[in-house]
């Protein structure tokens, strides 16, 4: 599923990012998103926001629904 | 005797991790730091002399995220790092999210660049209850590693003599290699085989960049004799996606390190209070309701009631006023008598009884109340909030909660506000914030007037508010509908909220003020005279006669032609000069001409930057929409307020 139909304070793993878009997967990488990293969902208004390793990311719904991830 | 040894040292990192904190400390020169990324658009030189024989020139950068970069101002800093030769580079990272920011660092060692990893914010580790193990991770990745809080200067002597023992060359870097998976390492090191020039980086850095279609390294490698040969190789990679597979192994690499080298004791221990307005700020009605109490107390009051109230009643009315106007007049009177050089300096329209007048009764209690303010907001880290909660609104105008930063910015000087528009991605919102900062945005030298002017009574102050609102609205539809490009996206670190350090605030607030003041004091000088002139030789007065028709046409005094005049040396100018014409104008005549001033073109400062910025073209376009533009609205304006039968 996308992350914008994750459910908030779950925890996800990143299954797969979009890699036809270039400019959002190097967005997407920046933030230290890979396949199999382990991210916790905290808000989804007014953006997505998540927490990876120690820090914490907002990102619009156009990012977001291009991370995939499953629960674990 | 022997002379001093010069060297290069290079700061570089993810935005947002206390570069600028430790340029500050290293160079004892100040640049801004704020808790929000993308504070530095610009790099910074500063020098210092280190003991007898060393002169150590410090190089402040944009903070970047990885070599594959985003916008212009990373660019800028991967230059750096493929033309300079620096003697040491500093890669700077957040202590406590060293899993995050380490693959940076095995990417700067396999460029074979002499980094030093600096731990900063080793304070906000301890207090999550981590703990790395220093001399480990030092054995392991093989190169000097220190742990430093730029903010307090701890572990600055240390670091200071780490730079020192690599400039001198005495430190033995044994590069340490990734592992890359076979298959990929075959495929870096067949480029590799193909490049025979030398750059500043290792072959294999740009191998792996060429792979991931990096552009920047493609530009550095066309005068290799084998290029054509290497385009056709990465042709056919093409649709093998490199650039995951690379910050995959990357991220294991560094995986490895950390687990063994990072403890965890304690869980997260953030305060109640804390973490309770972090929550607030950040929830879609708290954050709501914060942006409202701050514009309110933050603005209306402190901004509007004390600097532009209290502040300029004081200086304008008991100091100007008071004692010096009315000593400078006596002293050039008996001086010069009633000669036109009596008006040049007193009078009316002297240098100083108007210009510095202006500048200093008017303009700078507002200014500097605004940016004290301002960096308080910065410093705590509720800019980014700001801007997350704004990010769905600005989408519709073609914008992403990052233009937050420079458009607040704005409200204290456009100047300012239009050169930190580079922290934005794109070109396109970088164009539509410079014309918003240009039409909409009043800098804070013309908002303490108009709060000073309408605050008295809100109706006028909210027709004026709400006239502002729309035209911004519009133009930001309009605009994002016509330009060409693609929609901005939006993702931002969201730092922790820090405790604003009252040092740094005032620092950083008198840094600014001076900028200001360093630019303003002169142009109101050189305007005063300007004037002076203008008036003996007749010049203005056939300007201000052609003003003062548009002027007519909203149903404003002639004399408003002046101070539209005036409003193009500086916006902040012209709406002082209104100030001074309060009395002898109907109200509506008062909202009317303070909406033509918001609108009406930047001053001569904000145009020079926009033409830098933006280039001359766009910026002439801009300029002449917006001043006929201005009057027209000023012009519909006073109808619709006459036929409202206000
Ligand atoms: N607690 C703590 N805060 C720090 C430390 N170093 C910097 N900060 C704070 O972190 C924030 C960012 O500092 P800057 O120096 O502006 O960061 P930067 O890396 O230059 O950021 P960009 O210019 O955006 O790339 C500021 O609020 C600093 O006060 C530190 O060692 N400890
Ligand atoms: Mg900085």
């Amino acid at each position: 599923m996308r992350l914008t139909d994750g459910k908030i304070n779950n925890i996800y793993i990143v299954e797969s990012i979009e890699i036809v878009d270039k400019d959002a997967l190097n967005k997407i990488s920046s933030m230290g998103i890979l396949p199999g990293t382990e991210l916790i969902l905290l808000q989804k208004k007014p953006t997505l926001v998540f927490k990876v390793y120690n820090s914490r990311f907002a990102i619009d719904n156009f990012l977001g629904g291009k991370i995939y991830v499953r629960t674990l | 005797m022997t002379g001093l040894r010069h060297f290069k040292v290079l700061l570089i990192g993810n935005p947002n991790v206390g570069k600028s904190a430790l340029f500050y400390r290293l160079s004892g020169k100040y640049v801004s730091v704020s808790n929000y990324p993308g504070t530095t658009v610009d790099i910074t030189r500063g020098r210092r002399k280190i003991g007898e024989h060393h002169e150590i020139e410090f190089i402040d950068t944009p903070g970047f995220y990885n070599l594959m970069t985003i916008t212009e101002e990373e660019k800028v800093t991967k230059k750096l790092l493929l033309e300079e030769t620096p003697d040491v580079v500093l890669h700077v990272i957040d202590a406590k999210n060293i899993q995050r920011m380490l693959p940076l660092t095995l990417q700067l060692i396999e460029a074979g660049l002499p980094v030093i990893l600096v731990l900063n914010m080793f304070d906000e580790l301890k207090h999550r209850g981590l703990e790395i193990n220093l001399p480990r991770l030092e054995h392991e990745l093989r190169i000097p590693v220190v742990a430093t809080v730029a903010t307090k200067g701890i572990g600055i002597e240390n670091l200071v003599s780490r730079i020192v023992c690599v400039c001198e060359k005495r430190y033995n870097y044994q590069r340490i290699s990734i592992d890359y998976t076979e298959e990929l390492s075959k495929k870096i090191d067949n480029i590799c085989n193909l490049l025979f020039n030398q750059y500043k980086i290792s072959n294999r850095t740009i191998a792996a960049l060429l792979l991931q279609g990096d552009e920047d390294s493609l530009d550095i490698i066309r005068n290799e004799k084998n290029f054509n040969q290497i385009q056709d190789i990465l042709m056919n990679e093409k649709q093998n996606n490199f650039r995951l597979e690379y910050a995959k192994i990357l991220h294991e690499n560094a995986m490895n390190i950390v687990e063994e080298n990072v403890i965890i004791k304690t869980g997260d221990k953030d305060g109640f209070i804390k973490s309770l307005i972090d929550n607030f700020t950040m929830h879609p009605i708290g954050g709501l309701i914060s942006v409202i109490i701050i514009l309110y107390f933050g603005f209306y009051k402190f901004v509007g009631g004390v600097g532009a109230g209290v502040l300029v009643d004081f200086i304008e009315g008991d100091i100007f006023e008071g004692i010096i106007n009315p000593y400078v007049n006596r002293f050039f009177d008996s001086l010069l008598g009633k000669t036109i050089f009596f008006d040049l300096f007193a009078g009316e329209y002297g240098v100083i009884t108007l210009g510095i007048r202006y500048a200093f009764a008017i303009v700078l209690p507002v200014v500097f109340s605004f940016f004290l303010m301002f960096s308080i907001l910065e410093d705590s880290g509720y800019l980014v909030r700001l801007s997350m909660v704004l990010d769905n609104f600005l989408k519709k105008i073609g914008l992403s909660g990052r233009a937050v930063i420079p458009m607040v910015l704005g409200l204290g000087c456009g100047t300012m506000a239009t050169v930190v528009t580079r922290t934005l991605e794109t070109v396109r919102e970088r164009y539509i914030v410079t014309f918003l900062l240009a039409l909409t945005i009043p800098c804070s030298g013309q908002l303490g007037v108009i709060i000073g002017l309408l605050g008295g009574n809100f109706k006028y102050l909210l027709v004026w508010f709400i006239t502002i609102v729309i035209i911004f609205l519009l133009s930001g539809l309009i605009l994002n509908r016509y330009l060409k490009g693609k929609p901005a996206t939006f993702f931002m670190e969201i730092p922790p909220l820090r405790m604003p350090i009252l040092g740094n605030v005032l620092l950083k607030t008198f840094s600014r003020l001076k900028w200001y003041a360093l630019e303003i004091i002169p142009i109101f000088i050189y305007i005063s005279v300007l004037i002076w002139v203008g008036r003996i030789t007749k010049i203005f007065d056939l300007l201000t006669f052609i003003l003062s028709y548009p002027a007519r046409w909203a149903g404003l005094p002639e004399k408003m032609g002046e101070i539209f005049l005036y409003g193009f040396f500086r916006r902040d100018f012209g709406a002082a000069g209104l100030y001074d014409l309060q009395n002898s104008i109907t109200p509506v005549q008062t909202v009317v001409s303070v909406v033509i001033l918001t609108l009406f073109i930047p001053c001569v400062a904000q145009l020079s930057v926009m033409m830098k910025e933006r280039g001359s073209k766009n910026a002439i376009l801009m300029f002449l929409f917006i001043v006929p533009f201005a009057f027209l609205v000023g012009i519909v304006l006073n109808y619709i307020l006459i036929l409202g039968g206000f």
